[in-house]
């Protein structure tokens, strides 16, 4: 279309106007050309008639909500970051611009039934045959762009969306099955957008279920985390600055608009709660909001005070296990009560002594428009800095305080403070529970420390010599001979339960921990991984093994058959023992002549902890 | 046509044609700044910036013609004396306020808003408006 405008603009110019029969042609051809494309104007992805058709949830400016839309105008530089964000993608209506997946063509097998995507113009479908039934399936909204990218169908009740069983991995460049991208079984049923991700995926929503029929006529202001999801409505504020001598004075004056919420003008508190009606372990804090939730949603609003409506879950330390893995408790939390998965950072930082003291919420240390997409850290928060802006009196005695080289990165405050701790997304990321390292967390709760997950190949011996050696706080925590003598992540590697397997796995390809523990021992130990019973504990595994120079190119599948992973850990044990080592460590389960003491590495791994282990990422 | 006319005429003749060679090295600047890809330009934060540049080139540029135009009228209208005066002066007013406001609220921007020197536009677009009414008027009046 645009090449024949092009064309006729081009012939329009050429045309001597003089002749009344050549511009007549002109106009013509324009207007024809014209009524053409206006009658092949169909719904297409994306638009809001669209969005009636197929049933999808509807975004309505209501409630005072405006949408993104409105605030571009004036912050054009606010909208550009936001909507490079993975906030702004984490729900999209799916159109040619967001699907980032290999969609045409591809054929999967999965459940008994076969899987066929296929394109037509800008719609996305899925159809599920199964043997001579075939059912067709149009995804309408997919969720994240940045690591993993899911799809939604229409499940044709009301606006009830359900999931696609299939996931993109981004980096991998591949579909996995929905249910092995978590670490651990999930339960068995199948999640609606509309009850579930609609809390944090969108802004500002409404479930709208109907309490007799159950149907969903879901509204939401706007699909994804977008502007009012962290400023609140934005109606008035729009309405207001309709005039320029307001804005003008504004520009001048530097106490910013009482119409809209800062998040970085409200206090600390009320700032953090900002990120926390999203970032925190939390349900609805009574009865009434309880049940009200699935027709009206929440009625938190930013700056509003989160408690009021939330009840932040937290794990009391020390509380005993219930056995059962779907429990929240379980599920989110090590038993010291620490959050041991992604995006309940709230949970963490207001645990922390940091922010006791009022001053401290996220953004001390994360920035919403000025920050790379991946993690939103501000600029320059990335080191010490975060750390020192409070903690000045550290900046010239980092090596005395941390007791490593200061330009190593043992004298990192993160690595002490914030160990990866946390698991989401088939990988390890920060805790935001700022704590010192201690064998106590370890030993009696089982969360690994930061100590020893960098230095991979000591035990919990060494790491208590080292702590009682260098810091006041005592450790008196026993341990048993075998964490007194053997490597911690050994141990958690090859006894812990999954979600220890699967830190000690990502750490040991964690470039930091290698360069302070060597990388010529852990092959094996990856190797074992790789036959792990989860599927993101190998995964992770196999990302570590590939970071070895003798494994660059080694074969493997992590969703292969329980056959071709046990062959898989015969040939990683085969490419480790062709490389020559000078003497054996018996730390790290060598024999003296440097070869693996197999028969103390079986013994420990049939002391695997086996229960079932659900991280609810 | 009186000699005050004349010499008007040749200065509006002068001014509109230099005031067009200043603004179209302008437009070539600006191109430049897209050709070259440079932030303070293009980075859609800078929106507003390119907005306000663009304007200032493009009214600059008018407003040259305008100069050239009355330069063209004031020898066609020899016998407007009283108003071309008042005529002349807003115009070359508006050129200096119009794209100057223009470039100087692309300069310092609050966002979506234009920096202050934005200001400067409503009042050269008044004093245009004085002088094409005085032109549009003596034309009517003086015609042939």
């Amino acid at each position: 279309m645009e090449a024949t405008l092009f064309v006729l603009v081009i012939a329009a110019a050429l045309v001597p106007l003089r002749s009344s029969w050549g511009l007549c042609a002109v106009v013509v051809v324009l207007a024809a050309a014209g009524a053409t494309a206006w009658s092949r104007r169909a719904p297409v992805a994306g638009s809001a008639e669209d969005a009636y058709t197929e049933r999808r949830p509807l975004e309505v400016r209501e409630e005072g909500f405006v949408s993104s839309k409105s605030c571009r105008g004036c912050h054009p530089r606010e909208y550009d970051t936001w909507h490079a964000s993975f906030h702004r993608t984490m729900t999209q209506v799916v159109t040619p611009q967001t699907v980032i997946s290999d969609w045409d063509g591809t054929q999967l097998e999965w459940g008994g039934r076969t899987w066929s995507f296929a394109r037509e113009d800008d719609r996305y479908y899925i159809d599920e045959i199964d043997g001579q039934s075939r059912t067709r399936h149009r995804a309408v909204v997919s969720t994240g762009a940045n690591h993993q990218q899911l799809y939604w169908f229409s499940s044709g009740k009301g606006r009830e969306l359900t999931l696609a069983p299939f996931t993109w991995l981004v980096a991998e460049q591949r579909w996995i099955p929905y249910e092995q991208s978590f670490l651990g079984p999930l339960a068995d049923v199948p999640p609606v957008w509309n009850s579930m991700c609609i809390k944090c995926h969108s802004t500002a929503y409404r479930p709208g279920q109907d309490p007799e029929t159950g149907v969903l006529d879901t509204k939401v202001a706007e699909l994804g985390i977008a502007c009012e999801a962290c400023h609140g409505p934005g109606e008035e504020h729009v309405r207001l600055n309709r005039d320029p001598l307001r804005r003008y004075a504004l520009h001048l004056d530097d106490r910013g608009d009482p119409s809209i919420v800062h998040p970085a003008r409200v206090s600390a508190r009320r700032s953090a709660q900002i990120c926390g009606q999203c970032h925190s372990v939390s349900q609805p804090k009574t009865h009434a909001l309880f049940k009200s939730w699935m027709q009206t949603g929440t009625p938190y609003r930013a700056g509003d005070d989160l408690e009021e409506t939330h009840a932040i879950i937290r794990r009391p330390k020390g509380m005993s296990d219930s056995g059962n893995p779907y429990d929240i408790f379980n599920s989110t939390f090590w038993r010291d009560g620490v959050v041991r998965v992604s995006g309940r950072e709230y949970n963490g930082t207001t645990d922390s002594p940091c922010y006791k003291g009022g001053d401290f919420s996220c953004l001390s240390c994360h920035s919403m428009h000025q920050s790379d997409p991946v993690d939103q850290l501000a600029r320059g928060m990335r080191g010490d800095e975060a750390c020192l802006q409070c903690h000045s009196d550290f900046s010239k005695r980092i090596a005395q305080h941390s007791h490593h080289a200061a330009d190593s990165s043992g004298a990192r405050c993160y690595n002490c403070h914030m160990p990866h701790t946390t698991y989401g997304l088939y990988k390890a990321m920060r805790s935001h529970t700022v704590r010192s390292p201690s064998i106590e967390e370890s030993v009696r709760y089982g969360r690994p420390n930061a100590c020893n997950l960098c230095h991979l190949d000591k035990s919990l011996g060494w790491t208590k010599r080292h702590l009682q050696e260098w810091y006041p706080t005592p450790q008196q925590t026993i341990y048993s001979e075998e964490e007194r003598e053997r490597s911690a992540a050994a141990l958690w590697l090859l006894r812990g339960d999954a979600g220890q397997r699967g830190l000690a796995a990502w750490h040991m390809g964690w470039e930091p921990a290698l360069e302070v523990s060597g990388r010529d021992w852990v092959a094996p130990f990856l190797g074992i991984a790789l036959d792990d019973p989860y599927a993101a504990v190998r995964f992770m595994a196999y990302r570590s093994l590939k970071r070895l120079p003798a494994f660059k190119d080694f074969d493997y599948d992590y969703l292969g058959t329980p056959q071709a992973r046990a062959r898989a850990l015969d040939r990683a044990l085969a490419t480790w023992s062709e490389q020559s080592r000078e003497q054996g460590r018996r730390e790290i389960y060598q024999s003296p002549d440097g070869t693996l003491d197999q028969a103390a590495v079986d013994e420990v791994r049939k002391r695997r902890d086996n229960r079932p282990v659900v991280l609810a990422e | 046509m009186a000699d005050g006319g004349k010499v008007l005429a040749g200065t509006h003749l002068r001014i509109g044609w230099w005031t067009v060679l200043v603004f179209l090295t302008l437009g070539a600047l600006l191109e430049a700044f897209h050709a070259l890809k440079a932030p303070l330009y293009v980075d859609a934060e800078n929106e507003t910036r390119r907005l306000m540049w663009t304007l200032a080139h493009a009214h600059g540029t008018l407003l040259g013609l305008l100069h050239i135009a009355l330069a063209v009228t004031l020898t066609r209208l020899p016998g407007w004396v009283r108003s071309r005066a008042t005529a002349s002066n807003c115009l070359k007013a508006a050129t200096v306020l119009l794209p100057g406001g223009f470039f100087l609220g692309g300069v310092a921007v609050h966002g979506g808003d234009p920096g202050l020197g934005i200001v400067l536009v409503p009042l050269g677009a008044l004093v245009l408006f004085v002088s094409v009414f005085q032109i549009a008027r003596a034309a009517s009046r003086h015609g042939e």
